[in-house]
């Protein structure tokens, strides 16, 4: 175990200089853009002085090596700026917004976990049928749908037509809370979170739950299971005893790595279904330059990335050894 | 390698050949007059369409029009951001439209009139984008600042109004028509104003609730984003801080400045402003509002440089108190639009809150100081904000014009569609979110709701630059203005929701605009003849060239 | 008659495999479309339409003029999928080359000469990896400008991570074959043993990528437009669902939001199928990512 816990720790420190080129990435990037933030405020009154001064308050006078120092520092404090939008703390702005996401990826991709399994197992056990043909048909549609068009279709059907559930955002507007934690369980919040947790779900789902079927399919065919079945163990738990266990591990590990990728779709999520969660922020902080919600928001994303890459990978070496030791 | 694969590659690369030619090649014309004399081409900067649709359609209507002229016409996409760098400020484009608001503070035209066409703001980073440059007009601009009497002020607008229609430098292209919707079964006495529309002051002063409810809802998208009256940059936030805080002046529904916070006030000089202030005045937290107040606010606006309040003070040199009652305001220069651009757009801060917060936080904190509560003098007093739920204002019973409803509460939604759904399901009384055409048929469904209309004061605005060619030539400049189909583009893309324009004071700001200019747009026909006329050539192919010896 | 026997050969050979000649067909019949495109569009895409009375014909549903029915605007549907086409595949093709290019020559290099190369190529593969791809999309071309370039660049810049290092792994374990080891022996220069010897039999698995990235590449173009940053003068599939979705009219005009999603499943699924990608994809023990 001893290079396993080598592997990871060299993966911690791999994750650290990650973060560092990110931030560094995304701070370079924007400074060195065409028009800067107070040209989204132009129309609004604003003269050359006053310019003059918010430029200054904003620190964007100074030459770019040394807004990059005073940047770096303030990061290492957790101080990412003021939003140029809202005038409070970065953080603060998305602060807000992170839970919101967060609780719409566990939902999605306990959708997408639930779904990649029962489904795979399904198809595994109807094999050569034409059901087996056509859900295998189906998921392959689903997984060459554009996730946003998918919430598209979604919203046309149970939120315009059959009107039975809400047509986005997070709550009904003016209802009231008296805390986080009754919100987040209210039914209010349920009924709005069902359509893109639905929607991103089953996106997410679609690979792994090939991975699983093919799994299945490749696992049954192994002596073991022969021997199983030869000893006169029932269907039914050769199934569930022995071949899940072992399609189950590919399969686990696909959906790791789907988790990753499915941050970035999160995006296209919350912006159909106007989820006022971190990715819609940075859609709209990119579209008004707002640098510092935009940096934030990114390196909140990529931080969940490296995470869920990381599981990915510790799962990884979990089933094939022989990646550790490169 | 396998044939099959071969074949795919095979495919591929033959696919990407042919698509990039058809994509990408472009044609060359042949000439037969003299290459030089060609007019150049003409570089339209448009906005994307996820930007402003609007802005994006108008630019490729009005590029069809000026190709059918024979001017060779490029439209690029750019971001808002660096439209507004390279153009308002850098002034680099050839043309671009901008979309200017029309806000309170600009019903007295010095904004449209001066600071959009007067030579000395043309250089970089100033607002004379086009960069126009006509003496005759300096000195009218110059007279119509300085000189205080109002009904000579409105002589040299009228005749600037004139000659800015005839050189067309920055031609105003359309108003729209602000429409918002409001529950008619539960309120009524509903004050749409110049620019703001639902959003008024005058609208939350007098709407005067029907029935039991006396609290009024109504519907935003977008949830207000700082009360700090000293920074905010956004029109929303603007709005509530307009009504939490008293300024001396108030323009009124018919863009004529009334006292308000001032009992009265007075020009004694051409440099001096005499204010005294009302009797019995309080804050939402029971002291009462003094000169001093009113002072502090204004010196602490000038040294902090706050954002907001600085532009509006700028030719202010001083304030002095007179006695416990009076004030003067010391101008640098003569200034006539100072008291409805500046006395009538700074709340009076109280000083005993603010100078705590400053000695504590010094300048910068303080420009970042959220200001929770804000306590200030106006009508409404601010109640709670729960950030993106909902922002309560209570009616102020101190006030010496207390509003007719009990409370306002401002609920965001997340977008235009839902403002709707809430309108129509009674969530909402009202919305000061202007609405689509779309969305204005499905409010029509609703017999509980009625909708307000006014023509905006503000208006989309083509800026050309004068500075380079063509538009350094005032008849091409008059021939493209021409060709604009305005009507055309009220029908098509604005549904109707939207007038003509033709001067840079809009029709609706009665007092200040002028009826009797040269109305330049929607004839083609003229656009053409003033070309030919002026020695302009065609080619076969229709692309224009200068006239000889030009 | 040798040509024929080839033709033949192939021909059988596909049939053999259904699912990529179905794959090859509707892959084909995108490209034929997309080359005559321009012949193919009734309308131009841009153009809004009149009825006889000089209306506009706003949201109308498909009809004999209007196979796909009309925008908000009055432009014709069925031209802008028509038109849309070619930018789909420009991009997809486009982008897939580049990146198979770059990632499977990287994967060569890395995986062949080992150690200190293969590590810092893999340490660079590694943080890459931790980059989002999306935002970073939308950041990069926001910031860049929104266009057809900058969006082959940004898809470009990430994409070639996971062809580099599926390509690595297979030369690693070609590495150990004997008919390598003879090259060497026998001489041969590094660059002539990685491009003669190795690459030849890497070939497949890139194929396989080029097909998979065209799909991935498409659906990025798409996301991207309808965020709003696509090509702002260039008609695509992407910016079809943009309109659609911010004219708010989605609901009332299926004609105008179900055929981009359509077209889209289609020619990304095409993509999946000619890579066999079913099989590919399913078998986690190749390690695709």
């Amino acid at each position: 175990m001893n290079g396993f816990l080598k592997y990871f720790y060299k993966r911690l420190l791999q994750i650290i200089l990650t973060m560092f080129i990110l931030i560094t990435l995304l701070f370079f990037m924007f400074r060195v853009v065409p028009g800067d933030p107070l040209s989204m405020y132009i129309d609004s009154g604003l003269d050359e002085e006053a310019t003059e001064v918010l430029l200054q308050q904003y620190g964007l006078d100074k030459p770019i090596p040394e807004q990059y120092i005073i940047y770096l520092k303030k990061v290492l404090r957790g101080d990412f700026g003021i939003s140029f939008q809202y005038g409070k703390p970065a953080i603060n702005v998305i602060g807000g917004r992170f839970w919101n996401t967060f609780i719409l990826m566990i939902a999605s991709l306990f959708i997408a976990f639930f779904t990649g399994i029962v489904g795979g197992v399904f198809l595994a056990w109807k094999r050569e049928t034409l059901i087996d043909s056509l859900g295998t048909t189906i998921v392959l549609i689903v997984r060459s749908a554009p996730v946003f068009w998918t919430g598209m279709i979604f919203l046309s059907l149970f939120a315009f037509r059959l009107k039975i559930l809400p047509l986005g955002g997070m709550n009904t507007p003016g209802t009231y809370f008296p805390n986080q934690l009754v919100k987040f369980f209210s039914i209010d919040f349920l009924r709005h979170l069902i359509l893109p947790a639905l929607t991103a779900g089953i996106h997410s789902a679609a690979t792994p739950l090939l991975v699983m079927r093919t799994s299945i399919l490749e696992v049954i065919k192994e002596d073991f299971v022969e021997l199983a079945r030869a000893k006169g163990i029932k269907e039914n738990q050769i199934l569930f005893k022995h071949v899940m266990r072992n399609a189950l591990l590919p399969t686990v590990t696909v959906f790791a790595v789907q988790a990753g990728l499915a941050i970035g779709g999160i995006v296209l999520v919350e912006t159909v279904f106007r989820w006022p969660g971190m990715g819609r922020e940075i859609v709209l902080a990119v579209a008004a330059r707002d640098y510092p919600v935009a940096q934030t928001a990114f390196f909140l994303i990529g931080t969940m990335t490296v995470i869920f890459n990381l599981i990915a990978d510790i799962l990884y070496a979990y089933i094939d050894p022989r990646v550790v030791w490169n | 390698m396998k044939s099959k694969y071969r074949m795919i590659i095979i495919l591929m690369l033959l696919g990407l050949l042919t698509l990039s030619l058809s994509v990408f090649g472009e044609g060359n014309k042949s000439i037969s007059l003299p290459e030089e004399a060609k007019v150049p081409q003409i570089n339209y900067w448009i906005t994307s369409q996820t930007y402003d649709p609007v802005r994006y359609e108008i630019g490729l209507m009005v590029a069809e029009k000026w190709k059918e002229l024979g001017f060779d016409v490029k439209t690029t996409c750019l971001e808002w951001a660096t439209m507004s760098s390279k153009g308002m400020k850098a002034h680099e484009h050839d043309v671009f439209m901008i979309q200017w608001g029309g806000k309170a503070e600009r019903i007295d035209p010095f904004h449209w009139l001066y600071t959009l066409h007067h030579s000395s703001e043309a250089a970089s980073g100033k607002y004379n984008v086009a960069g126009y440059e006509n003496p005759e007009y300096d000195k009218l601009a110059e007279g119509f600042v300085t000189n205080t009497d109002l009904e000579k002020r409105r002589e040299y607008a009228f005749k600037m109004q004139e000659i800015l229609a005839h050189d067309v430098p920055q031609p105003p292209i359309v108003h729209r028509v602000v429409t918002h919707a409001y529950n008619k079964d539960d309120f009524e006495n509903v004050v749409m104003a110049m620019g703001e529309g639902l959003n008024s002051f005058w609208n939350w002063i007098n709407i005067t609730p029907k029935g039991d409810r006396k609290i009024l809802k109504y519907g935003y998208v977008g949830d207000i984003k700082l009360l700090n009256p000293l920074t905010t940059k956004t029109g929303a936030d603007i709005y509530i801080l307009n009504i939490i805080y008293d300024p001396l002046i108030r323009i009124d529904v018919n863009g004529k400045p009334q006292p308000w916070a001032a009992e009265s006030y007075k020009q004694i000089d051409e440099r001096t402003v005499e204010v005294v202030l009302r009797d019995n005045m309080k804050f939402h937290d029971g002291t009462p509002v003094t000169v001093d107040d009113v002072k502090y606010t204004f010196d602490l606006a000038k040294e902090v440089k706050a954002p907001y309040y600085s532009s509006k003070i700028k030719y202010l040199k001083e304030v002095k108190i007179v006695d416990n009652k009076t004030l003067r305001f010391v101008l640098v220069e003569p200034f006539a639009p100072f008291i409805s651009n500046g006395l009538a757009l700074v709340g009076i801060l109280p000083k005993h809150i603010w100078e705590k917060q400053y000695i504590e936080k010094g300048a910068e904190g303080l420009l970042n100081w959220d200001n929770q509560p804000p306590i200030g003098s106006g009508p409404f007093k601010f109640g709670y904000w729960r950030p993106n739920e909902e922002l309560k204002l209570v009616k102020n019973d101190e006030h010496f014009n207390p509003p007719k409803i009990e409370g306002l509460v401002r609920i965001p939604y997340a977008q235009a569609y839902g403002v709707v759904q809430g309108l129509k399901a009674k969530e909402i009384d009202g919305s000061g979110w202007s609405l689509l055409p779309l969305q204005i048929e499905e409010v029509k469904d609703a017999r509980h709701l009625s909708l307000g209309r006014i023509d905006d004061q503000g208006y989309y605005m083509l800026h050309y630059n004068l500075r380079v060619a063509p538009f350094d030539d005032i008849n091409i400049r008059r021939a493209l203005t021409y060709a604009i189909p305005k009507k055309k583009i009220v029908q098509l893309i604005f549904e109707d929701l939207a007038v003509p324009a033709y001067s840079v004071v809009a029709p609706v700001n009665k007092f200040w605009h002028n009826p009797g200019i040269e109305k330049v747009g929607d004839n083609i026909e003229k656009a053409k003849s003033i070309l030919e006329e002026s020695g302009f050539r065609w080619d076969i192919d229709g692309h224009i060239y200068y006239p000889e010896n030009y | 008659m040798f040509r024929i026997e080839i033709i033949k050969n192939t021909i059988r050979f596909l049939k053999q495999d259904k699912l990529r000649m179905i794959g090859i067909s509707i892959f084909l019949f995108f490209l034929v479309i997309a080359i005559f495109a321009v012949y193919i569009a009734p309308y131009n895409p841009m153009e809004m339409n009149f009825d006889g009375d000089g209306n506009l014909k706003r949201l109308q549903p498909p009809s004999k003029d209007h196979l796909l029915g009309t925008t908000y605007m009055g432009r014709d549907v069925f031209s802008q999928m028509i038109i849309g086409s070619r930018i789909a595949l420009l991009v997809g093709i486009l982008s897939a080359f580049c990146v198979v290019f770059i990632g499977t020559n990287i994967g060569l290099i890395s995986g062949y000469y080992g150690g200190k190369i293969d590590n810092i190529i893999m340490r660079i593969v590694d943080i890459i990896y931790g980059i989002p791809f999306l935002p970073f999309a939308l950041i990069l071309v926001a910031i860049l400008g929104p266009g057809v370039k900058n969006i082959i660049i940004a898809i470009v810049l990430i994409t070639w991570r996971n062809t580099a290092r599926v390509i690595r792994s297979q030369v690693l374990t070609l590495k150990t074959r004997t008919f390598i080891e003879a090259a060497k022996v026998s001489g041969a220069g590094d660059l002539r043993i990685i491009y003669k010897y190795i690459a030849p039999n890497v070939m497949p698995l890139s194929i396989v990528y080029i097909s998979l990235t065209m799909g991935s590449a498409i659906m990025t173009e798409v996301s991207l437009s309808f965020l709003g940053y696509g090509d702002p003068l260039l008609p695509s599939w992407g910016k079809i669902l943009y309109s659609c979705y911010s004219s708010q009219a989605m609901f009332k005009a299926w004609w105008w939001m179900v055929p981009p999603g359509i077209a889209i499943i289609l020619l990304v699924l095409s993509g999946f199928l000619m890579g066999r990608g079913l099989e590919e994809i399913a078998n986690p023990k190749l390690r695709i990512r």
